[in-house]
């Protein structure tokens, strides 16, 4: 029996104080979803180091959502296949076979002129030695409960699941591309041989056998949390709600998503003389209000608070479900192991 | 509001699409038994249509200890798509013959028979003219290759050239320290760490399927101090960021040590039990006070603690206990000699003591490290007070004085009591657990009668050893026996690189090793020979080599540069054995292609982190021709053997002059046929069945335990460390229900360490270490390597490869830049006129490569940072940046002729480092 | 426009350029913007306001008759611009009802035998408003075309029963200005003379 239930809305918790930019979530939705030679250059899951420009290059500025209220639309820029980049050829056959005696090395074979990839500013950050500063920030198809893309799409191929989730028939796709423009995180791509968009799938064929998606199972950072918002039990919910330290990435684009995130705390920076800035994080806590709204203040206190408090010997319900004792908390009610299950014949 | 339509529409049948991607027709347990040291990280893998679809984590690790996190779901990216390497671009199918010159990239395929022909008949030339010796194998710890090669050179006499001496994982301040560099804690141990040092790890890199402990630990109450000269990604969830200047580690850990004598805040009891603190230092040599000196007999490695009762009093070397005694760790004493005559001595914490003071109170360490002194102080009070638990990787041993800085950070434990005890220690790696592998090599029958006759003769020469010296543990009876039948010293890299790849020059260049030594290197050098520590290897120019698992080219200090003229030359023939090509396979006369690991069963390396024997199992047919090299080794052992009788050659002698006799060869590597299937074929999964169940009979793996059973459960926990070197070295037992820590047998039981003082060793008088006043733990500015150029350069494992082996999956290339880089300052980038993304020539006395530039403010200014693991044919010429390191050794690494200094094969020797090399880079215009 | 019958094999049809072509007589085809207004929600209607489509103006138009299919060639100028994200695209309507500014309506819907220059296949699609389609696998389309000095020549060949009324109505998108779905330039209906 399918755990799943009828309009109900499926959310994710990304724990920023345990990703690490491994990429796994990326790998992993890429092998199972997107390995297509037409889909190269999709990533549905994407982890990219901020600050930094991420993927597609420059996304914050690229409009698409409605206002703070959710109510008018904002006019919103299509990414070109250069604002996301990668998706490069490599010529490996002439370097491995082709007699070049190391004339020729293996290398993207694509113009160098603003060439771009999906993680092109890893590690890069901001600020200035030794006090420069940099945290590592998945990112997926929001599955908003407001999706300006859904309402952009003329033919309707998109829609709320069940679940929560933001789908498209495929088969009803025609390829206008709004959903790229209207969406203001700029999740959706388009495959230049299928003439459809695409874009993340909420692991829907998992789930529907109560495995979690991908990102969640197969991230070794456990950073990912996923449960349905109006289960009592669920973490989610618990993080969001009751602890309220998981904020959602611009708010202020309208679209209501659902990918909440627990803001990072960061290391002391130093002061002139070298010593250390106990005051202070090492982040601007400006740049995150920038990303996470006003109340990322306030989470990073109640979190900062709660560490201290049980480095003092007190216990916090907040930091035992951070630790995630047992892996399972993690994965809501998709517990299901998928080697366990019978999928074909 | 946006109008949001809820309900699905009729049109369904796209998802099916989907559905399909998701399907598959059997699922197999897998992993990745590469050198992805500590990976382990058990998988599933899916097959549909005969083809391996994909992996998933299997997620299916119970909990150990009740209030730790479990280990689940353990991966990483590159794991996540091994199934795409397995039909990559790199994958190889078929046996490849050079045509053209060696590195011109022609190849021709051939068949086996052709291949095993031609290599076979180089090899019985090598054989005919010089001896077994000759044909050679790089050391690799990949752990589907590795038994294989080893049980095929041993058969043949060949040489393996040690593996932690190339590679250099060697953490030898961990040696020199403790008598063994391999104490690993279990991952899941670092939870119970209330304060985490990572010091010189990057494991947000380098521990992705573990790095989850560090975080939760720190919502468990840890604090995370990470110590680098760059703001590197480990960074991101710690505390506090020490920006410490590179390569001055000795001098801030010193520091510490400094603050928590001053302040009287140490473990007094602890550093009188575990450490040689205690042990009285004659004030008129600097030597040890010894029974010699006392008695005019008895040892000369017995020395003295001063006990305020009753004087000098006998350390014990069998028992570091001191049972409610206070020796004496301040003072002066007056100890009489066997001549009569009275000397001055004073425990060795007071010479340490002077030396700190003198050197590195926090105010004076500041010029050395750029770290401010009030930093130092609140860290040290930390220490003192928290369980304390050093993240130290395999970084500070790639330095010229890594030892030196790895001695400070056991310092650092040693006044704290930080190790033995859960959340504490430091780390660097360990295997060796599943001896049954090691068992099968040396039966002479199958079963369990010849496994027991195996064991019984083990304890018996571990009983005996112990009767000849009762003091001695049964760890100490193992590293002992281990060293005295220490294998042929040509085994050692850093005489292989002497006498066959002109490395001599190099490590004699003023300024790039120690300026502060009286002597040369040569004079060390050959001090040391003609003592006798080393026994002078063959000089036989090497005929064959053979790369299984290794990666020479690539991942030698000195890069091709230094190989190609001078190696290569000798070598008539150089044989790849791998499931890829790599950098050495492009340069090498026959490529041989293996099964990748989801076509051949084999285990994830065993590792102490996560304590467990994980099977990889067979779930396809190797693509194309490729074959296990268990299978590949027999094919070449059948050939020797048929060539061999056309020759009229059937017995020859090794080096060492035993007797080889080729007819007897197959049936001794397949244990006169058993392992051998219908056709003729080697039976792996009958050898792994036979080691797993002789890993039972050796206690290390619980009652029951068989392929059948691993084929259910995936993996199985080790039930005990057993008695290889590095197992025991552990020094502690494995709880079902607790975490794992190391050396609790030395704190809990009073085991005492072994080396030559029994403790854990602070003060090391031998008189090379004298002469160098390394005697105590102290700092020395790292040499100019590379010459005198401004810009140092670092490095460490990179994210996206285990060493190169992901390098050409196009998964993998598509999550970074797609090609090699170096990491550079802003500042320094444009004060060359380099723009990010441009292309720089990066160069130096050795050597130099042509790389792109990653302008990151994290990096120090004046640091370069090239990340380990790009393959060679990445870069312009195929030429990457091990061609700008010269490859030094430190000489202290060839002294011997005191306890635990003396060789010891996978440990004590000379070891190759590169960091903080000195070079510059320079703008060079697109091609 | 008339529409002759002839007997000339259908790959000449297909030939823009064939020489079929150049013996019939054309007809000048005037095109205005799908109304801003009429667009299918307001993400659309809003980020178009300032953005104006549709502004290929004319077409030249020619058919022809081949047993049961009916060839139809446009001919126009394309902007100089190089297309980048998407295609030059278009459509001969087929149906009836007022709403052919409209690119059909939920209930008078239009076929569209569609052509776009990045598609190696025609397709055929039931239009319900601007950009409001669905495929029609039911019906069987085929076009061709060449690029000549900026112009566009399309030959689109559909089954003649499709057409109802006796009239087809012409629909250009301009991929440079980012012209795609109900941002089109239409025509009205036009009345076929059928031999
Ligand atoms: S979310 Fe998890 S898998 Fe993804 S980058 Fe972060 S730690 Fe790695
Ligand atoms: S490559 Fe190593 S760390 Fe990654 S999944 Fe495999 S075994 Fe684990």
């Amino acid at each position: 029996m399918s755990k799943q239930n009828k309009n109900r809305q499926m959310a994710w918790v990304i724990d920023l104080n345990k990703c690490i930019g491994c990429q796994t979530c990326s790998v992993a939705c890429k092998v199972l979803w997107t390995r297509d030679d037409s889909e190269k250059a999709q990533w549905w899951c994407s982890v990219n180091t901020q600050p930094g420009e991420g993927t597609p290059r420059g996304w914050e500025n690229m409009g698409g959502g409605y206002d703070a209220e959710g109510k008018t639309s904002q006019i919103g820029q299509q990414p070109t296949p250069a604002d996301f980049g990668g998706g490069f050829e490599f010529n490996h056959e002439e370097v491995f076979y082709g007699g070049s005696a190391g004339k020729v090395h293996l290398e993207p074979q694509a113009p160098r002129e603003g060439r771009w990839a999906m993680n092109w500013d890893e590690d890069q950050g901001a600020g200035e030695w030794p006090n420069s500063y940099y945290f590592y920030m998945p990112r997926l198809c929001n599955h908003c409960s407001n999706p300006a893309c859904v309402e952009a799409c003329p033919t309707k191929a998109m829609y709320k699941s069940e679940d929560g989730l933001v789908l498209r028939d495929e088969s009803v796709c025609s390829g206008g591309r709004f959903c790229m423009e209207a969406c203001p995180y700029k999740k959706i791509y388009f495959n230049y041989e299928k003439h459809i968009a695409q874009h993340c799938i909420g692991c829907f064929p998992r789930i529907e056998k109560n495995v979690a998606p991908a990102c969640v199972r197969q991230c070794p950072g456990r950073a990912v949390f996923i449960g349905y918002l109006d289960d009592e039990d669920s973490v989610v919910r618990k993080l969001i709600m009751d602890h309220k330290v998981a904020l959602p990435l611009h708010g202020e684009f309208g679209t209501a998503p659902n990918v909440y995130y627990v803001p990072p705390l960061s290391p002391h920076p130093l002061k002139e003389d070298m010593s250390i800035d106990t005051e202070n994080p090492r982040i601007p806590p400006e740049y995150l209000e920038g990303l996470f709204g006003e109340e990322v203040h306030g989470v990073l206190k109640t979190l900062q608070g709660e560490m201290d408090k049980v480095r003092e010997g007190g216990s916090s319900d907040l930091m035992k479900t951070l630790i995630v004792y047992k892996w399972h908390e993690l994965l809501g009610p998709f517990t299901a192991d998928p080697a366990d299950i019978i999928v074909k014949g | 509001m946006a109008a949001v339509m809820k309900s699905e529409p009729v049109y369904t049948s796209w998802k099916d699409i989907y559905r399909d991607k998701w399907q598959w027709d059997e699922v197999y347990w897998g992993s990745h038994c590469v050198d992805c040291y500590p990976g382990c990280c058990p998988m599933r893998v899916y097959v549909r249509d005969g083809i391996v679809w994909r992996e998933e984590q299997s997620g299916s690790f119970d909990t150990i200890e009740e209030g730790v996190p479990d280990f689940n779901p353990m991966g990483c990216q590159k794991g996540a798509c091994w199934s795409q390497s397995l039909y990559g671009p790199d994958r190889l199918l078929y046996p490849l013959k050079r045509v053209g010159e060696r590195g011109e990239g022609k190849w021709n395929r051939v068949t086996w028979d052709e291949a095993l022909t031609d290599i076979a008949g180089s090899m019985l030339d090598a054989i005919q003219e010089y001896g077994p010796h000759t044909i050679i194998r790089e050391g690799t710890p990949e752990y589907s290759t590795v038994m294989s090669t080893v049980k095929f050179m041993a058969t043949i006499g060949a040489q393996g050239i040690d593996m932690n001496g190339s590679i250099n994982d060697f953490s030898i301040g961990l040696y020199e320290t403790f008598g063994k560099f391999s104490p690993v804690s279990s991952a899941d141990d670092w939870f119970h760490s209330e304060l985490i040092l990572i010091w010189h790890m990057n494991p947000v890199f380098t521990r992705i399927p573990f790095y989850h402990f560090i975080a939760e630990a720190r919502y468990n109450g840890a604090e995370v101090v990470n110590i680098s000269p760059d703001i590197n990604p480990s960074h991101t969830h710690a505390d506090y960021q020490v920006a410490i200047n590179g390569a001055t580690d000795a001098a801030f850990g010193l520091a510490i040590v400094q603050v928590i004598l001053e302040e009287k805040i140490a473990d007094w009891d602890f550093m009188r039990e575990q450490t040689d603190l205690g042990y009285l230092v004659r004030s008129d040599n600097g030597k040890y006070l010894r029974e010699t000196d006392v008695t005019g007999e008895g040892r000369e490695d017995q020395m003295y603690q001063w006990d305020p009762d009753s004087g000098l009093k006998k350390a014990d070397r069998g028992d570091c206990r001191l049972h409610g005694l206070q020796i004496a760790l301040q003072g002066t004493f007056e100890a009489t000699l066997a001549d009569g005559s009275k000397v001055e001595v004073r425990p060795a914490l007071e010479l340490l003591r002077d030396h700190i003071n003198a050197n590195y109170t926090p105010e004076l360490q500041q010029a050395i490290t750029g770290v401010h002194p009030d930093t130092i102080r609140m860290l040290a009070r930390k220490v003192a007070a928290k369980r304390t638990n050093i993240m130290l990787g395999y970084n500070a041993c790639k330095f010229y004085h890594g030892d030196l800085i790895e001695r400070a950070m056991c310092l650092v434990l040693a006044v704290s009591g930080n190790w033995g005890k859960q959340g504490t220690g430091i780390r660097s790696w360990a295997s060796g657990m599943h001896e049954g592998e090691e068992i099968v090599m040396a039966k002479q029958a199958p079963g369990a009668q010849a496994a027991e006759a195996i064991i019984a003769a083990r304890e018996a020469q571990f009983e005996a050893y112990k009767a000849k010296d009762p003091t001695a543990t049964t760890e100490i009876a193992i590293r002992d026996i281990t060293r005295l039948d220490n294998p042929p010293v040509a085994s050692i890299p850093a005489f292989f690189w002497r006498d066959h790849c002109g490395y001599g020059e190099r490590w004699n260049t003023p300024g790039w090793g120690d300026d502060s030594l009286p002597r040369s290197f040569d004079d060390y050098m050959n001090e040391a020979m003609s003592k006798g520590w080393w026994k002078e290897p063959p000089k036989d120019p090497p005929q064959v080599l053979i790369e299984c698992g290794g990666n020479m080219l690539r991942r030698t200090r000195g890069g091709k540069t230094a190989l190609l003229n001078t190696l290569w030359p000798k070598l008539k023939k150089i044989v790849t054995i791998d499931f890829r090509i790599s950098q050495t396979a492009l340069y090498a006369d026959y490529v041989l292609p293996a099964a990748q690991h989801y076509e051949k069963i084999g285990f994830s390396i065993p590792t102490p982190h996560v304590l467990n024997l994980n099977l990889s199992d067979q779930a396809t047919q190797p693509a194309g021709e490729a074959r296990d090299e268990w299978d590949i080794y027999l094919a070449l052992l059948k050939k020797m053997q048929e060539l061999g009788k056309e020759r009229g050659l059937t017995t020859y002698e090794s080096y060492e002059g035993d007797t080889y006799n080729l007819e007897e060869m197959v049936n001794k590597y397949t244990l006169n046929g058993y392992f051998q299937d219908e056709e003729g074929n080697f039976d792996n999964e009958k050898l792994k069945d036979e080691g797993i169940r002789d890993s039972v009979l050796c206690g290390v793996l619980p009652f029951g335990t068989t392929l059948e059973t691993l084929r259910e459960e995936g993996h199985v926990r080790f039930i005990d460390m057993g008695v290889s070197p590095m197992g025991s070295a552990q020094a502690s037992p494995i709880e079902k229900d607790k975490t794992f820590v190391p050396f609790r047998n030395h704190t809990e039981q009073g085991h005492p360490f072994p080396t030559y003082a029994r403790r854990a060793q602070f003060y090391i008088d031998h008189e090379w270490f004298l002469e160098a006043n390394e005697q105590l733990p102290t700092y020395k500015p790292n040499p100019r390597a590379g010459g005198n150029y401004p810009l140092g350069m670092t490095s460490g494992h990179n994210r996206w490869s285990i060493h190169a082996m992901n390098q050409a999956n196009e998964v993998i290339l598509g999550t970074h830049r797609g090609e090699p880089n170096i990491m550079v300052n802003p500042d320094d980038a444009s004060d060359r006129g380099v723009e990010d993304d441009g292309l720089v020539r990066v160069y130096n006395d050795v050597g130099e490569f042509i790389v792109r530039v990653k302008i990151a403010p994290n990096v120090k200014p004046g640091q370069v940072i090239s990340y380990n693991g790009w393959a060679g044919f990445q870069y312009t010429g195929w030429s990457g940046a091990n061609e700008a390191e010269p490859g030094m050794v430190k000489w202290i690494g060839f002294a011997g002729g005191y306890g635990h200094l003396n060789h010891m094969p996978n440990e004590w020797q000379p070891i190759p480092v590169s960091r903080w090399t000195r070079c510059e880079f320079e703008k060079v215009e697109n091609a | 426009m008339k529409v002759e019958t002839t007997q000339s094999p259908a790959e000449d049809l297909m030939d823009p350029s064939s020489a079929v072509w150049s013996d019939l007589t054309s007809e000048t085809v005037s095109l205005s913007p799908v109304p801003l207004e009429a667009q299918p929600n307001e993400y659309i209607r809003v980020s178009r306001a300032a953005k104006p489509y549709g502004a290929t103006g004319e077409a030249v138009a020619s058919a022809v008759k081949n047993g049961e299919q009916l060839f139809v060639r446009l001919e126009w100028q394309d902007d100089a611009s190089p297309n980048t994200e998407f295609a030059d695209a278009a459509a001969i309507l087929t149906g009836k009802g007022d709403e052919i500014q409209t690119l059909g309506s939920e209930d008078a819907p239009v076929g569209f035998w569609y052509w776009a220059s990045d598609r190696e296949q025609s397709l055929s699609l039931i239009s319900r408003g601007p950009g409001v389609v669905r495929n029609n696998a039911d019906v069987v389309t085929s076009a061709s075309a060449s690029l000549d000095g900026g112009r566009w020549a399309v030959v689109l060949a559909g089954p003649s029963s499709e057409v109802t009324d006796n009239q087809i109505g012409v629909a250009i998108w301009n991929g440079s200005n980012d012209e795609r779905a109900g941002l089109a330039a239409v025509s009205g209906w036009l009345p076929l003379d059928t031999e």
